[in-house]
């Protein structure tokens, strides 16, 4: 198969699934017989790192090779490099600290997140936007789009890991906080954003905090 | 309903005050325009979630009455729009009023799928940034119908920026590194970015929102040092001026001053494919540019290079030949030149209106002395010298006089240092380098013997209350008066673009200021004639200037084709 055609979603299954590395391997750059894919390929596997980081999975679980079908040396030495590091590494899950619970809810958050319409139509613009600009002619710079990039990313990933959250017990701010380790007026404004979209909603007050829980479809 | 009144009014303001007012004065038989800046009106108050003591939320009781305004027959909403200036007197008012695109086509259905995918998301500013809000939203949500919209801005620093360079994309190419790049994108609308890099008074700056938190970012800087790392590129061989284009159009136009506005114009019209000629009165290219900022402003190897991009586009600079009664701009029409553009700068000093300022040698108004400097006469003005005035020419014949070798120099300043038109860093460094500075004086008579100036009278002033510019009015305070010896006085006290060079009978509006009138597209009265800088606007900015060639040329390309 074309590393082209590697879903991000199925890389998060592989993990999900109990995965400890995803090893992806491609031809070597500019050889490609579909012209881009490998540079799509290395695009959406810098994505799944990123939205693993956030996560807080080590991103050098996965990785991307290029390679000719010609040279198996390479090959072997790429993998057992790869196979070094995963070792090294160990387990997943144990080596960020992570109950088995935990890591399930943050890999299908990373999931629900790369699977996301959002997330695709972003990486899919990226390259319009840096090219011939947005609707109004505008260029954007390589920094910019990064950073704008990078932003969307975190972002999507903690609104799906609250959602899963929500989904499974309805809880406070202060909850959810405290257990994605993330500031608590990051989480209120998710929150917010989440009740304006309409798939959040007050479930009950319990002392001075309110409770959410997530809509049912 | 009773009409007895007739008659329009407009309400600026959709809030509940605004549509109160509007129904009111609707029933009373008025036409009722009602202008709000938001998407839909309503305002802040129907937002609210409890306004009345029964705590329902606002928009309960207000609903009524926004439905109402819907209805009225004599009401009409224009959302979405701000007025932008008002003509006129009670009774008969000019309103113009700007309506922004909602970005939303009226195919939308309000859905709210946008909403739940966009991934840009800015602070809300309703919730005062404490929450974000999507960049696709709707702005109010007790409006009805929905109104999705997607609110764009500019970026304050493009915004500001007269000539409006796409200043966040040239910084972003530096930051990346791709410099010849970012040089192309400020060509786009500024034709002399090493000129601007050293000398522009960057409002961009002083609007950068960086600033707020420590230091705006160095726009101003950062394209200097674009424009200094092209001409290094070029010096070396590396890099070459583009080809020029060629004169397609076969129409021939004359610029009249190859200051900034004039440079500006011919670029622009010599790009779109006229062949243009500037006739230049002095010896040197670049107006102002060259004539009155000093060379340690401005070194005059940068104006050179400046004006020979421009002379590589096909533009020809005729210099040393002025405009006068002898040839004037009708002789420009009989050679041949379809439209003519008048750039001819404000070059004659104010007079002080005190008693003796003719009468003395040593007397010197500051454009003369500046224009002499700069055309290499580097003799010393006086040994005690005082400069009069606050703007960046007092400050440059300041520096420029000590530079020359005075032993003292002060400049006099009727008004405070915060009233002081001059770009702050110039006075700072002024006072560094040994400028003396006399803030709230004013001359009151030149004093002098034997022909020539020996000192002046002063006195002291104090600061009223707010004049037409927005600054204090300098009031004198009386029996204050005070003497201070000088051998040369040095006035600074703006300038008029000197008119005499127009024949008679020219036709020409000319305002009380000695500038010439001119529409918003920057044309005359006259058809053909175009003019804009500092002979419309008295002395200001390069940049400004700049921007008024733009507005001219592109109005003359309308007019030519």
């Amino acid at each position: 198969m074309c590393s082209g055609r590697i879903d991000p979603s199925l890389i998060m299954e592989a993990f999900v699934n109990g995965a400890d590395g995803v090893f992806c391997g491609g031809c070597l750059l500019g050889e490609c017989r579909y012209i881009s894919g490998n540079y799509q390929a290395q695009g959406k596997i810098l994505l799944t790192q990123l939205a693993l980081k956030r996560a807080g999975i080590s991103p050098e679980r996965l990785t991307i090779k290029f390679m000719s079908s010609a040279e198996a040396q390479k090959f072997v030495k790429y993998v057992s490099e790869f196979m070094d590091k995963i070792i090294e590494l160990g387990r997943i899950g144990k080596a960020e600290n992570l109950s088995e619970n935990e890591l399930k809810l943050k890999l299908e958050a990373v999931r629900n997140a790369l699977e996301g319409k959002k997330l695709r139509w972003v990486v899919g613009k990226r390259t319009e936007f840096m090219e011939s600009g947005n609707l109004y002619n505008e260029i954007f710079t390589a920094h910019e789009i990064e950073r704008m990039f990078k932003e969307v990313v975190m972002d999507e990933v903690d609104l799906q890991e609250i959602l899963l959250r929500l989904k499974n017990k309805p809880s406070s701010v202060k909850e959810l906080s405290e257990k994605m380790r993330l500031p608590s007026h990051r989480i209120l404004r998710e929150i917010a954003n989440l009740k304006k979209m309409g798939l959040v909603e007050l479930e009950d007050v319990s002392g001075s905090s309110p409770l959410w829980k997530t809509v049912d479809e | 309903m009773e009409n007895s009144n007739t008659g329009t009014v407009i309400i600026a303001g959709g809030g509940i005050t605004g549509i109160r007012s509007a129904l009111e004065l609707a029933n009373s038989g008025f036409k009722v325009y009602l202008v709000e800046k938001a998407p839909a009106i309503g305002g802040t108050f129907s937002q609210l979630s409890s306004a009345y003591p029964d705590d329902k939320p606002a928009f309960c009781r207000f609903a009524p009455d926004i439905n109402a305004v819907y209805r009225h027959p004599n009401i009409k909403i224009i959302t979405n729009a701000e007025i932008s200036r008002v003509k006129g007197e009670a009774g008969n008012f000019e309103v113009k009023v700007v309506k922004n695109p909602l970005r939303v086509n009226e195919n939308c259905t309000a859905c709210g799928d946008c909403m739940r995918v966009c991934p840009i998301k800015p602070y809300d500013t309703f919730n005062e940034g404490l929450i974000l809000r999507t960049a696709i939203d709707i702005h109010n949500s007790t409006a009805y119908p929905f109104l999705y919209n997607i609110e764009k801005e500019t970026p304050i620093c493009v915004e500001t920026c007269p000539v409006h360079i796409n200043i966040r994309k040239y910084i972003g190419l530096i930051a990346e590194g791709k410099f010849l790049e970012a040089l192309k994108v400020i060509r786009e609308r500024n034709p002399l970015p090493a000129i601007c890099g050293r000398v522009c008074n960057h409002p961009c700056e002083d609007a950068c929102n960086r600033g707020k938190i420590d230091q705006p970012v160095a726009i101003d800087a950062l394209k200097r040092f674009v424009a200094d790392y092209e001409l290094k590129l070029r010096k070396e061989g590396k890099s070459f001026l583009p080809k020029p284009p060629e004169k397609s159009k076969h129409i021939k136009v004359a610029v009249v001053g190859a200051g900034p506005a004039g440079l500006t114009v011919a670029h622009d019209l010599a790009l779109k494919g006229y062949d243009c000629t500037i006739y230049e009165a002095a010896p040197v290219p670049g107006g102002m540019l060259w004539l009155g900022i000093p060379e340690y402003r401005l070194p005059r190897d940068i104006i050179e290079v400046e004006v020979d991009y421009i002379k590589h586009l096909g533009v020809d600079i005729k210099l040393n030949t002025p405009i006068n009664k002898d040839f004037t701009i009708d002789d420009l029409f009989k050679k041949g030149y379809k439209a003519v553009f008048l750039g001819i700068g404000a070059h004659k000093g104010l007079k002080l209106r005190v008693p003796g300022e003719d009468d003395y040698e040593g007397f010197l108004d500051c454009v003369v002395f500046l224009r002499r400097v700069n055309l290499g006469d580097k003799s010393k003005p006086g040994k005690k010298v005082i400069v009069i005035g606050g703007g960046n020419s007092a400050i440059d014949s300041a520096r420029t006089a000590l530079r020359l070798g005075s032993d003292e120099v002060y400049i006099l300043y009727r008004r405070s240092r915060k009233e002081m038109p001059a770009n702050p860093w110039e006075v700072e460094e002024a006072e560094r380098e040994g400028v003396k500075i006399h803030y709230l004086a004013a001359p009151v008579k030149i004093l002098g013997s034997n022909g020539k100036v020996t000192g002046m009278l002063c006195t002291k002033m104090r600061l009223g209350k707010l004049d037409a510019s927005g600054r204090r009015r300098p009031i004198p305070v009386e029996g204050s008066e005070f003497e201070v010896e000088a051998d040369c006085i040095i006035p600074a006290i703006s300038q008029r673009p000197d008119i005499s060079f127009l024949h008679e009978g020219h036709g020409l509006e000319i305002s009380r200021w000695d500038s010439f009138v001119i529409d918003k597209n920057g044309a005359t009265n006259r058809p053909g004639i175009f003019a804009g800088g500092d002979d419309v606007t008295g002395p200001a900015t390069v940049i400004e200037a700049i921007a008024a060639g733009h507005t001219a040329a592109d109005s003359m390309d309308r007019y030519l084709s």
